[in-house]
């Protein structure tokens, strides 16, 4: 049990990880924020008043999706190049012990640290373009209207996937993970099509894999999807394949080679 | 200390670099690994310290797969790779995040060290000149007292007076405890250090023995170009002929180690045969 995990050693790797890596992270943090602010400072004086709860809801996931997954594409980068990798592998700690370094950075504490990112600068383009005409309330983290907490769980499925990713190649990771998860996507996706097709026939519209599909006969257009109380099982098996990834991940930083 | 047991690695699957490789090291030596350029010296150190993972037959530390790479076993295995990398941080902030790992590790030796190399202790370490990154992380790897140290190309990058320097700290750093491999394909710099010669060449060890060892069966001898005497390897220089001649005598002999190195991955059919068999050599 010691040679998996240990929760001194695991606090010696993180205080290592961090004395290393503090500086670029806070200054990802600020160049977050300033992006953040930039661009809904620009749209807000495009449109000439502040954005609603829907925008800002836009704004937040896909703000937490770019950054996010490109800082979890960095965060194994110790494991990129020959010189830094052997540094890395040879340290003392367990394979489990570097991942999960890795692990809450890219996700634990990044979420922590974007969403007051998020808050502040959402926060100071309001109280700049607010006017009485114009007031909108930065829209709640849990409102049940908008479900802007529902991203985290998008982020989570992409967070494996870069997460592998960052492991699994040398260098541009982002890149090169985004390139292989959209190319795996557009073949699963268009198997999937050419399955639904031959049971449906022709007059299938574009389907994607885990959701509805949609065909015409001469007179009537159909919609088939699950029954609303069994959709929490497409979430199930989103939740299985993000564990499934993370777990690839690990697998993949045990077998990781110089 | 190590074993490593019929190991065949190659970075592609059917060209292998090593074969059937099978070596044991132990405790209270210093090995020169000896190689030409691309024999496979870093290979076979990666593989030793579980970098690289054979495609046959296993190599352990103590017992345990080196590829398991498991904590209770990298806390006594330090590797200095030829290239380095070290952090954004000062040599203090260095030592204080990373030598909790190594249990037996001396902050006074690495002061020490750090001394005779003439290395700063406070600055930044990826402001350091290569040298001084190399002659530091020496010192950090010998400091941890580790119970393997292995380097690869440990004196690429320093300057004359620290391979003179290199070589004095190495051998005061070795106790009965410590097992020591230092990868080089600059011969000379392993001279007066090393107490076991390791050759590899063609995928294989073609030659592991003590000086001692070697001392006891072969001359190394500078003989006139008119000499006749049966040789296990010669070659002409501008001092003569430097031969390599089995000790039918006994006497010493300092190890000429470029001359070794020539004979052992030169193809000569008779040196390698000749260690092989078993000494008859009557001390003087």
């Amino acid at each position: 049990m010691h040679n998996l995990f240990s929760f001194r050693r695991f606090g010696r790797l993180f205080r290592k990880h961090t004395a290393e890596h503090l500086r670029e992270y806070l200054m990802g943090a600020a160049v977050l924020f300033g992006g953040i602010l930039v661009v809904m400072l620009a749209l807000s004086l495009l449109q000439g008043g502040s954005m609603n709860a829907d925008v800002q809801t836009i704004f937040f996931v896909l703000f937490l999706l770019a950054a996010g997954t490109f800082f979890t594409s960095t965060v194994f980068q110790q494991f990129g190049s020959k010189n830094r990798a052997i540094a890395a592998l040879c340290l003392p700690a367990s394979t489990l012990e570097k991942y999960l370094v890795g692990w809450l950075y890219s996700f634990m504490l990044f979420l922590l640290v974007y969403v007051p990112v998020f808050y502040l600068a959402n926060s100071i383009v309001l109280l700049l373009f607010n006017t009485t005409d114009n007031y909108h309330e930065a829209v709640g983290l849990f409102s049940g209207e908008h479900r802007p907490y529902s991203a985290f769980y998008i982020y989570a499925v992409l967070h494996a996937v870069m997460l592998i990713g960052a492991i699994a190649f040398e260098k541009a990771h982002f890149v090169k993970t985004a390139f292989v998860f959209f190319g795996i996507l557009g073949v699963l996706t268009l198997l999937n099509f050419q399955v639904l097709k031959t049971i449906f026939g022709s007059e299938l519209a574009l389907s994607f894999p885990f959701n509805e599909l949609r065909f015409s006969t001469t007179h009537s257009f159909y919609t088939v999807g699950l029954p609303d109380e069994q959709t929490q099982w497409v979430g199930l098996a989103f939740a299985v394949l993000t564990l499934l990834f993370w777990a690839a991940a690990y697998a993949r930083l045990r077998e990781k080679q110089v | 200390m190590v074993d490593i047991q019929n190991m065949s690695f190659g970075y592609r699957r059917h060209s292998p670099l090593l074969q059937n490789v099978q070596l044991s090291l132990s405790r209270g030596h210093i090995y020169g690994l000896l190689g030409k350029n691309g024999a496979g010296k870093s290979t076979l150190l990666k593989n030793m310290v579980g970098l690289a993972f054979p495609q046959a037959g296993q190599c352990l530390i103590d017992g345990v797969s080196a590829q398991r790479r498991l904590p209770s076993v990298l806390e006594e295995v330090y590797f200095l790779a030829e290239e380095l990398y070290v952090p954004a941080l000062t040599a203090a902030q260095f030592v204080a995040n990373t030598a909790g790992f190594y249990p037996r590790f001396r902050q006074e030796e690495l002061t020490r060290y750090l001394h005779e190399f003439e290395v700063p202790a406070h600055a930044v370490l990826s402001k350091f000149s290569f040298g001084q990154q190399k002659k530091f992380m020496i010192a950090f790897a010998l400091a941890t007292n580790t119970s393997l140290l292995v380097m690869d190309e440990p004196t690429n990058g320093l300057d004359i007076p620290s391979k003179a320097q290199f070589r004095r700290i190495m051998a005061s750093a070795l106790t009965e405890e410590r097992c020591m491999i230092i990868s080089t394909h600059q011969v000379r710099d392993l001279d007066s250090l090393i107490d076991t010669v390791v050759v590899l060449h063609d995928g294989q060890i073609a030659l592991n023995h003590s000086l001692d060892q070697l001392t006891e069966q072969l001359t190394f001898a500078t003989l006139p170009a008119t000499d006749t005497t049966p040789v296990l390897y010669a070659e002409d220089s501008v001092r003569g002929r430097q031969a390599i001649v089995p000790n039918a005598t006994g006497a010493y002999s300092r190890v000429d180690l470029e001359l070794l190195f020539n004979a052992a991955t030169s193809g000569s059919s008779t040196l390698l045969p000749f260690l092989k068999q078993p000494s008859y050599a009557q001390p003087v």
